[in-house]
């Protein structure tokens, strides 16, 4: 008896592999063995495993920056004392001319987040933070610009243009990253042309969070507002009709979506005071002689970037098929204006600028090789995810948090006890190794050897209010100098606006500058050489004022009253 | 969708209510002050209508004479307030006005009164009397109070807050009227014959005060002796303040720097802690102990400061190293020195003060220097620094100016005989001291002499006035029925009004008072805008009308028989 076997069509093929029904030259069991049983929305794609290899390198090489020397001291400093008094402050807690002045917090939870980080892992926590939310940053954003463009090089090329324009400030760890984040997110839905209904939690809930992470929420409803505007200008446009836009369902999600964010983030410890409260802290004349907070100019490196951006644009629309929005227009025209008004703005122009330019260089290629306009995503597989997972993993190893974790060695300011070190690096610096060590993973600027030195010669050094420049502030009221209160720390916004114009003139060495530091019973001046010239110079003339301390690097000088004057 | 659209304003409104409801006072504030621009800060309660007054702690009968009666009565021949009624310097009447009280009285024409000195500094008719149109009105009135012009110029007060604590020191209570310029804003805030008084002066050095300004001693004076038991309350900018924090700001820094070469801040400490003694919990237990502290390396320090011949130089802090490298100061910083530590040394408590014998020899030092010099321009060109020498005398005596001089002219009338010559010396005319120009401590008022009296007769209320004539808006606006009346005056009676000389030019660009640009209203160089009607209201009514200040009863009664018995520590008011 003999079979004939009758091969089937390739419409049953296909049918077959599409029920997964085993054909009859396949065993059963070796079916089993290929079948995917990784769930649809686990799998990852080919390009997927690409990004994160990517992503886990930027991760890895963020991980080992130096810790920048600015506020990032005060903000664990603030978080230590929310969690030691289990409430915000009322008032000012750690600046002594700051006394009574009310505490304004927005970030709360930054800070209790980046303390309770600092106290569990030591300083390869907060560097593992720092790299996490800026890649996280990044990887969002891609993923938006990607799923827009399906555009490999339009989504790296605009993340990266995004993170040289604001470079400057994705240097620095600090609550401001925990915004960039929630920032990014809300991105992702603002520019995106779909719809669903849990886009109405998920809005919301990220502004929770992000009114108690940052005070830069009030950027997210800026683009909110921006993304209802523009939809109704759209809708206006193309219809003609005013009718047409009231009832156009578009029109009115993004104006849902812009209440229920708003009420959301009453959801805070100061409820509806938040929006006042962000306010102040903007509007605080303190805040003007920072220079990340002036306006724009070409001498800065923000500035420069801003002019190629625009360029870039004036490029990219000339070239680009894509439709450009009302919202595009008015996120890149209103926050570029922002933006010239305080170059501080320029971290929230950036991510807008990447994802448009992103996704404007992706529809140029597009154009270019006449590839479809709307592209299929890339089928995913459970295999690429594992190995999605594996190279996350592997870079996650490479970063110095996994040293903390898996071995236990954590670092510390120097003077803190609970600094374990592995062999290596015991051996690795002559003097002081935790110190060395440390040194290593703070930027060059931290004043590690000014704290080092008042701290051996506490007993030497007249006590009283200490003068520093407000960005040492912060190290130097965690690094355990005693009874030595500092001037001013960077919350500058907090300090008595008398007090900060005092600053000023101290800080410049301008007249009166010995007077002011005689009111104020400042027995020590502690600052960097450079930045301080003019103080310096005066410190270095005056018969009042000693040179005690001068570090081998240059970062730091010491000035002792010689005369103290008495702390009662 | 509608639907949607209606439920979710439903929950905005119910998010929002309930975060309105549950919002903090910080935002009603913010508000407030987002929507019309003024900070609206807690009201501050103040329980008492008159001020605390201290007096020595000492028992007089166990304590050596530091000063005899005769000294004292020559220190204080030499400080009455003989003074030209025209300019008079806000900066010498209230320190006059704190060293004599409102209590004052002479005999000599010459001499104004305790009365009249407040007059001229809270009401802005005499004030104006005195000044004319070329000075700004020294009160000056916002909208929710009055503040007091102060700074270099010679028609305002000197410091912050001086004016305050002068008159609160003079014994002033807080319903005392205080007539001001009142601009449109002010009437419609107040009503334009709402009156105002010390209160409002208060409640806006309450407001306008900041911790960290360049001098805090009078502020801290002028509170100490309102505020207590209040001990914590809200100012500017929602800081929180306290005198700990008060303390805290008098004890920070070099200790020779401070007004009066840091001496007001002893003085201003002095009092904190005596409230403390009053009112317990006033300071915290940490800070009472830092000030002793301090208080106690002050002792140290000017004991080894005082010179031989008994007098400190403005580097009293310096300790001994004062004496070994001594300073090339003028008479008027020793001056200072001495008579300022000699003043808070009498209301110290006992383990705070100096023995006896360094207390007499500054004394001695003090009476040899005002002998030396016994011409009246010397003392009116040191006026403010000796004032306190006349208050410190009267302290030592344990009393006070006023009733010490009430109890010496009744025993010695020849004391307070009208003088043929006001600028008539003592007796050979010996060498006036230049004032130091480049005083630091804000002292501008001794750079300048008093001018000559110059005042002009004129018809006040019936009696002769010692004031030059009064402006007059008479005839600029008409209808002087609607004028504001008191009623110490009949406005029916034209012989009660002041014949006053036309103020308000319409060349306002030239005479540089007014700005008539506006039909209705005024407004002063300082932007301040006023009707004619507030204007005439105003000007005629703090003119016309002479108040009636109430005169507390003096805490020590001037009867040699009784004067030193003993005082209750503090005084306080009802």
């Amino acid at each position: 008896m003999s079979f004939v076997v009758k091969e089937p069509t390739p419409k049953q093929i296909l049918e077959r592999e599409r029920l997964d029904v085993p054909t009859e030259h396949q065993p059963k069991e070796d079916l089993a063995l290929l079948e995917d049983k990784v769930p649809e929305s686990l799998r990852s794609s080919k390009l997927l495993a690409v990004f994160t290899a990517v992503f886990g390198v930027g991760y890895v090489l963020l991980s080992i920056l130096p810790i920048s020397h600015t506020d990032v001291w005060g903000h664990i400093h603030y978080g230590q004392v929310i969690v030691a008094q289990r409430a915000i402050p009322a008032t000012e807690p750690l600046m002594a001319l700051a006394k009574g002045v009310p505490y304004v917090d927005s970030a709360w939870l930054s800070k209790v987040l980046g303390y309770l980080t600092y106290n569990q892992f030591g300083l390869y926590g907060l560097q593992f933070l720092f790299a996490f939310a800026v890649t996280a940053t990044c990887a969002v954003l891609t993923g938006s610009i990607y799923k827009r463009s399906r555009s490999f090089w339009g989504s790296l090329l605009g993340v990266g243009f995004f993170c040289l324009m604001a470079k400057p400030q994705l240097e620095i760890i600090r609550p401001q990253l925990a915004g960039l984040l929630c920032f990014a997110l809300l991105l992702n839905y603002v520019t995106s042309q779909s719809t669903r209904r849990a886009d109405y939690w998920r809005v919301p809930l990220i502004f929770v969070f992000w009114a108690n992470l940052h005070g830069s929420f009030f950027v997210g409803l800026v683009a909110l507002g921006a993304a209802f505007v523009g939809q109704a200008i759209d809708v206006g446009r193309r219809t003609g009709s005013l009718i047409a836009v009231l009832r156009a369902r578009s029109v009115w999600r993004w104006f849902i979506l812009l209440e229920l964010a708003a009420v959301a983030v009453l959801l805070n410890p100061s409820g509806i005071g938040i929006y006042s409260d962000v306010l102040a802290i903007a509007g605080s004349p303190n805040m003007r002689i920072i220079h990340e907070w002036a306006p724009l100019t070409f001498k800065l490196w923000q500035g420069k970037w801003a002019f190629v951006a625009v360029l870039s644009f004036l490029v990219l629309y000339r070239l680009s098929p894509r439709r450009v929005t009302t919202t595009e227009f008015l996120l890149l025209a209103g926050f570029g204006a922002l933006t010239l008004w305080s170059s501080r703005m320029m971290m929230w122009w950036g991510p807008v600028v990447g994802l448009y330019l992103g996704l404007h260089l992706a529809a140029i290629f597009r154009k270019c090789r006449r590839a479809d306009i709307c592209p299929e995503e890339a089928p995913g597989s459970g295999k690429w995810s594992v190995v999605v997972v594996g190279i996350a993993w592997l870079f996650f190893a490479l970063s110095p948090i996994c040293s903390t974790l898996l071995h236990g060695w954590k670092l510390y300011i120097p003077g803190d006890t609970r600094t374990v070190l592995s062999d290596q690096d015991a051996n690795r610096f002559r003097e002081d190794p935790g110190v060395g060590l440390f040194r290593k993973r703070v930027s060059y600027y931290t004043p590690i050897d000014a704290a080092n030195y008042i701290r051996e010669h506490h007993s030497d050094l007249p006590e009283g209010l200490m003068f520093c420049g407000y960005e040492w502030g912060d190290y130097l009221g965690v690094a355990g100098i005693g009874n030595r209160p500092v001037f001013v720390n960077s919350h500058a916004h907090l300090v008595p606006t008398e007090v900060w114009d005092d600053w000023i003139q101290i800080a410049r060495g301008d007249a009166d500058w010995d007077d002011k530091l005689d009111r104020y019973g400042v027995n020590l001046v502690a600052i960097e050489p450079d930045g301080y010239s003019g103080l310096k110079r005066q410190l270095d003339k005056s018969d009042t004022w000693k040179l005690v301390f001068e570090d081998p690097y240059g970062v730091s000088v010491i000035y002792q009253r010689r005369k103290p004057i008495t702390v009662p | 969708m509608f639907r949607n659209v209606i439920l979710t304003q439903l929950v905005v409104l119910v998010a929002v209510a309930a975060a309105w409801a549950m919002r903090s006072p910080t935002v009603d504030r913010e508000l407030y002050a987002t929507i019309k621009g003024i900070e609206q800060l807690p009201e501050v309660e103040l329980t008492r209508s008159e001020p605390l007054q201290f007096a020595p702690l000492y028992d007089r009968e166990d304590l050596p004479e530091i000063i005899s009666e005769e000294d004292a009565a020559y220190i204080l021949s030499r400080i009455r307030p003989r003074f030209g009624r025209k300019d008079l310097r806000p900066n010498l009447l209230e320190h006059a006005l704190r060293a004599w009280s409102l209590e004052a009285k002479f005999a000599d024409p010459a001499v104004l009164s305790g009365s009249e000195m407040a007059d001229v500094l809270m009401d802005h008719g005499k004030y104006l009397a005195s000044w004319g149109g070329k000075a700004e009105p020294l009160l000056e009135m916002h909208d929710q109070g009055i503040s007091i012009r102060w700074g270099r110029e010679r028609s305002g007060s000197v410091h912050h807050d001086h004016w305050l604590a002068s008159l609160t020191e003079a014994g002033v209570h807080l319903d005392t009227p205080v007539s001001a310029l009142r601009p449109a804003e002010a009437t419609a805030q107040f009503g334009p014959n709402g009156q105002m008084t010390i209160e409002h002066v208060l409640r806006e050095a309450l407001r306008d005060f900041r911790l960290d300004e360049r001098e805090t001693e009078w502020t801290a004076m002028a509170f100490g002796l309102w505020l207590p038991p209040t001990k914590e309350w809200v100012g500017s900018g929602g800081r929180i303040y306290s005198f700990d924090l008060l303390a805290d700001r008098l004890l920070r820094g070099h200790c020779e720097k401070g007004v009066c070469t840091g001496t007001h801040r002893l003085y201003s400490l002095v009092l904190l802690l005596r409230i403390q003694e009053q009112f317990p919990g006033t300071l915290s237990s940490e800070t009472e102990a830092r000030i002793t502290q301090h208080m106690l390396n002050v002792k140290q320090w000017i004991t080894d400061s005082q010179f031989e011949d008994g007098h400190w130089s403005s580097d009293w802090s310096d300790g001994a190293d004062a004496k070994a490298k001594p300073r090339a100061d003028t008479l008027d910083k020793q001056v200072i020195a001495t008579g300022h530590h000699l003043e808070w040394q009498a209301i110290a408590p006992a383990r705070f003060r100096l023995t006896d014998d360094q207390n007499r020899k500054a004394f001695d030092w003090l009476l040899a220097t005002m002998r030396k010099n016994p011409s009246h321009d010397h003392i009116l060109g040191y006026y403010t620094f000796y004032s306190h020498v006349g208050n410190a005398a009267a302290l030592w005596r344990k009393t006070n100016p006023a009733p010490f001089w009430t109890s010496w002219v009744a025993r010695h009338p020849e004391a307070d005989a009208p003088a043929a010559d006001p600028s008539a010396t003592d007796g050979p005319d010996s060498e006036v001291p230049t004032p130091d120009v480049s005083d630091s401590e804000g002292h501008a008022g001794i750079t300048r002499r008093v001018d000559d009296d110059k005042s002009v007769e004129a018809t006040h209320n019936g009696s002769p006035s010692k004031f030059p004539s009064a402006p007059s808006l008479v005839g600029e606006f008409g209808n002087r029925s609607t004028l504001e009346t008191t009623p110490s005056v009949d406005p029916s009676n034209e012989s009660q009004l002041p014949v006053l000389k036309p103020f308000v030019r319409r060349n306002s660009t030239q005479s540089g008072r007014l700005d008539l640009s506006t039909s209705n209203v005024f407004r002063m160089p300082s932007g301040r805008a006023i009707t004619p009607s507030g204007l005439l209201l105003s000007r005629w009514a703090s003119l016309a009308r002479l108040p009636e200040l109430p005169i507390p009863a003096s805490p020590v009664e001037a009867n040699p028989s009784t004067e030193y018995d003993e005082l209750p520590r503090i005084i306080p008011g009802e």
